[in-house]
């Protein structure tokens, strides 16, 4: 064998993606179109879109294609694609009365105002596996369609706006203030400036807000199970399009230059006695697309995080926002796979100093005996 | 607009592949901000810079920290050099070298002497640096207390009153079990009789590189977001005790199958025909050197 | 790859900056664009171009002579103003007040890099070997030590009032010396200083 060729390492990498690539269209399916994983596999694109903290369905679409799939991968192409795009402006926040609803339940109470609105969602549907390959796609949306209309019960147009449950419950003196953070109300920018502890509050939103769908759950999940005790009730869940406003750079003036699909999701946490007086604490959860399970799990960790003791790990600040970044994480756990063959050798030569030392002190002793 | 449309109008508008990149592809916001806190980072030996570490088409863990680093300081006439674990052939620096030679056209080199600015990942060359050049070192763990100190808020405090108790009881507490200390590679270091600060991943060989030499050293952690310095001239002491002095590794007086050398730092490789160990340089630019006629 | 001039020339400043702070009171001459070199204030102005944008703050005292200074590094760096004790730099003319940068912040234990910097514009730092050396350097970055003559515009009331600020390590600030014919001279604040007496 001899001497490792220093000269390999160019051709091995290339020739390393080359194979990467050629796994994806070696075999004779149909090359996967953008629009058909944009349209028909939403969930997995608004996922890579909430992660890679860059709204573009196309552009994550394209990362998943790419990256045959890997949610991880295609959130970090979008990151990446994000840092070479100028910032030209901020939008303007807008309350999320405004949103033009999809979905919008709460589970606090049997009924709202507005009404609980199931939207499409696949939470009631029996988890049979379904056979049938090949459904034309025509006939299928007609036929929902009809049946959809068909169907009884009337057929009243949706309202403009719904009140948020928490309004209603805060109006009634039933929620504590929040602690307004330290600052003039601007909010920390976590793609600009490094987190620091204790972290404020929007840094915290903000760094979960692009956290990894998996990490956020089972931080959350503990917490649920018993390593914290929020005891949520989802307040509100939605999900819909928020306006996208900004200001015209001379004239001030806002416009609305499109729309952004949001989840948000508002848990009330059983009081506790950091309140003033008894009083509901709210968690809030907001992420890009539809994504359920990340928005309430958000909402969980935001309460966890600003009313916990630390005791556990879902109640630690920084426990919590140092690990749910899915590109940090990721690109640490796959460092390992690179070279350490220099600090596995330090390591060797302590590791034979000291058997060295253990036996030569064992060979004292038993001469000793 | 559909994404064909969106692509093609880019493309005719010159850009290549849909992208404009500044020189070494960091936007002039993120490069000030870096420049900054290089300078600050310089000014105060060994302690580490929070810095707002941007996301690279290399994955963190990869480098991102060193590479911010050079990004924010090469120039078109720079003579560059990547090594990782001492080699230049090796995936993580050919990677490095190919991305930034796309975004700066620096010439790379795998001459020591040569080059102006080194990036390095877990080790120092074994040529003397000078005056003319700077080593940026790749930080996996910019942190030398995490080791007995999982919070960061926790360490920081220790910093800031140089309460390092607990780092001298890590080390005690080693020699109790095993009469040494076991640490290999991020020997904790003191810093302008101030700050411990970790050498990054560097073997025990290279640590007395670090003292009062003559070449500005920088570290950068991409993933933790921290960068730190060593300027030269600085005094730059391992942590040890009178009576368990620091010492290097010891290759017991072997020598480098490829050129000879007896005073490098060897890989040890396993032959998978006889089975034995050989040994070679892990400096493979220096051993290339060696055995040029 | 695009290249602006502008950028090119930022990068190269800061590259003399690094130099410069990594090796205390050693000469460095920024690199001017053709022609610049004669414009007022332009060697100043390069170093704050390569430094300052929206994202930090700085204050101008003294330089009451050119009473649009503050005015014409906002507008070249969009840096907005703030009051010295606030500022993260702060750019100290020959003319300001004594004691006046005692106001500077010197950073936090936990966070020293927080604290300012402080830019000395002067007339002109002379060579390493004129005579006499009244001003000795040590520390990081420095071979032994470093003596300097007196300058004009950091006078030695200013360096008491720099070491003061400087007296309890890690806390401090950082200071950069710019002349007008474009040379720089860093003192960190690991930079042992003192006045020797002549």
């Amino acid at each position: 064998m001899g001497y490792v060729a220093v000269k390999g390492g160019t051709d091995a990498i290339e020739n390393a993606c080359r194979a990467f690539q050629l796994e994806r269209v070696k075999k004779t399916s149909t090359v996967l179109g953008v629009e058909q994983i944009r349209d028909q596999l939403f969930f997995l694109v608004d996922r890579v879109m909430g992660e890679g903290s860059l709204y573009a369905p196309d552009l994550a679409a394209l990362a998943i294609r790419q990256a045959a799939g890997d949610t991880l991968e295609a959130a970090f192409l979008l990151r990446a694609y994000r840092t070479t795009r100028p910032r030209l402006g901020y939008s303007i926040p807008r309350p999320s009365t405004q949103m033009r609803i999809v979905r919008r339940i709460s589970a606090a109470f049997k009924d709202v105002p507005g009404g609980q609105v199931l939207g499409p969602t696949n939470d009631y549907t029996l988890r049979l596996l379904n056979f049938d390959l090949e459904d034309s796609p025509k006939i299928t949306r007609t036929k929902l369609l009809h049946e959809i209309l068909e169907s009884g019960g009337s057929l009243e147009p949706l309202p403009d706006t719904f009140p948020r449950i928490i309004d209603i419950l805060r109006r009634e003196n039933l929620i504590a203030t929040p602690e307004r953070s330290e600052g003039d109300g601007k909010a920390f920018d976590v793609t600009r400036d490094s987190l620091l502890f204790p972290a404020p509050r929007s840094a915290a939103l903000q760094a979960m807000a692009r956290g990894e769908t998996g990490g956020l759950l089972l931080l959350a999940y503990s917490n649920m199970r018993g390593y914290g005790n929020i005891h949520p009730t989802i307040g509100e869940l939605r999900v819909g399009y928020m306006p996208l406003c900004i200001p015209h750079p001379s004239s001030g003036k806002i416009y609305r230059v499109g729309e952004v699909k949001v989840t948000e999701a508002e848990i009330l946490a059983r009081f506790g006695d950091k309140t003033d007086g008894p009083r509901f604490t709210v968690g809030y959860g907001l992420c890009f697309g539809h994504n359920e399970v990340k928005a309430i799990s958000m909402a969980i960790l935001d309460r966890s995080i600003q009313g916990g003791t630390g005791a556990t790990p879902s109640e630690d600040a920084e426990f919590v926002l140092s690990h749910i970044d899915g590109i940090e994480s990721m690109g640490f756990c796959n460092h390992w796979k690179l070279p350490h063959y220099v600090d596995f050798q330090s390591d060797l030569d302590r590791l034979r100093k000291a058997k060295e030392i253990h036996e030569s002190q064992g060979m004292d002793r038993h001469q000793k005996k | 607009m559909n994404l064909r449309e969106w692509i093609d109008i880019r493309r005719s508008n010159g850009r290549r592949n849909g992208l404009d990149y500044n020189f070494a592809f960091l936007d002039d916001v993120s490069k000030r901000e870096i420049r900054r806190k290089i300078l600050k980072a310089v000014a105060i030996p060994g302690y580490q810079v929070p810095f707002g570490s941007r996301e690279l088409p290399i994955a963190r863990g990869w480098g991102t920290g060193g590479l911010q680093i050079t990004l924010s300081i090469v120039l078109p006439e720079d003579i560059l050099k990547v090594i990782d674990q001492g080699c230049d052939g090796s995936v993580n620096a050919v990677n490095i070298k190919r991305f930034v030679n796309a975004v700066t056209g620096v010439r790379v080199t795998t001459d020591t002497g040569e080059a102006t600015l080194v990036q390095t990942r877990h080790r120092i060359p074994e040529e003397p640096m000078t005056d003319r050049q700077i080593l940026v070192f790749q930080v996996p763990y910019p942190e030398a207390l995490r080791e007995v100190e999982p919070s960061e808020r926790v360490t920081r405090r220790m910093h800031a009153e140089a309460d390092y108790s607990r780092m001298w009881l890590f080390l005690y507490e080693d020699i109790v079990k095993f009469d040494e200390i076991t640490i290999g590679y991020r020997y904790p270091v003191t810093v302008n009789g101030r700050y411990i600060m970790d050498p990054s991943p560097i073997p025990r060989w290279d640590i007395p590189r670090l003292h009062m030499a003559d070449t500005l050293f920088l570290f950068g952690a991409g993933r933790e977001k921290r960068i730190y310095a060593i300027p030269p001239h600085t005094p730059v002491v391992p942590l040890e005790f009178e009576d368990y002095r620091f010492r290097v590794e010891d290759f017991k007086g072997r020598v480098c199958g490829r050129c000879g050398a007896a005073d490098t730092y060897l890989d040890e490789v396993i032959d998978d025909v006889s089975g034995r160990r050989l040994y070679f340089c892990s400096d493979t630019g220096h051993c290339d050197k060696r055995c040029r006629p | 790859m695009l290249i602006s001039h502008g950028e090119m020339t930022a990068q190269r400043t800061f590259r003399c900056l690094l130099e410069s702070m990594s090796r205390p009171g050693r000469l460095r001459t920024l690199p001017f664009p053709p022609g610049d070199v004669q414009a007022p204030w332009a060697a100043l102005l390069l170093v704050l171009e390569s430094l300052l944008d929206q994202e930090v703050t700085f204050a101008v005292i003294g330089g009451n002579g050119s009473g649009d200074l503050e005015e014409r590094i906002a507008e070249r760096t969009r840096c907005p103003v703030a009051a010295v004790s606030l500022a993260d730099y702060i750019i100290a003319a020959a003319d300001c007040g004594p004691g006046e940068i005692l106001q500077a912040k010197r950073g936090s234990l936990q966070y020293p890099d927080t604290s300012a910097t402080i830019i000395f514009p002067v007339q002109a730092i002379p060579s390493q070997e004129s005579r006499p050396p009244l001003i000795v350097l040590a520390g990081p970055g420095i071979r032994g030590e470093i003596l300097l003559g007196p300058i004009e515009g950091f006078d030695f009331p200013q360096i008491e009032y720099l070491k003061a600020l400087n007296s309890e390590f890690p806390l401090g600030v950082d200071a950069i010396l710019v002349d007008g014919g474009g040379r720089i001279l860093s003192i960190p604040r690991s930079t042992n200083l003192r006045v020797r007496e002549s």
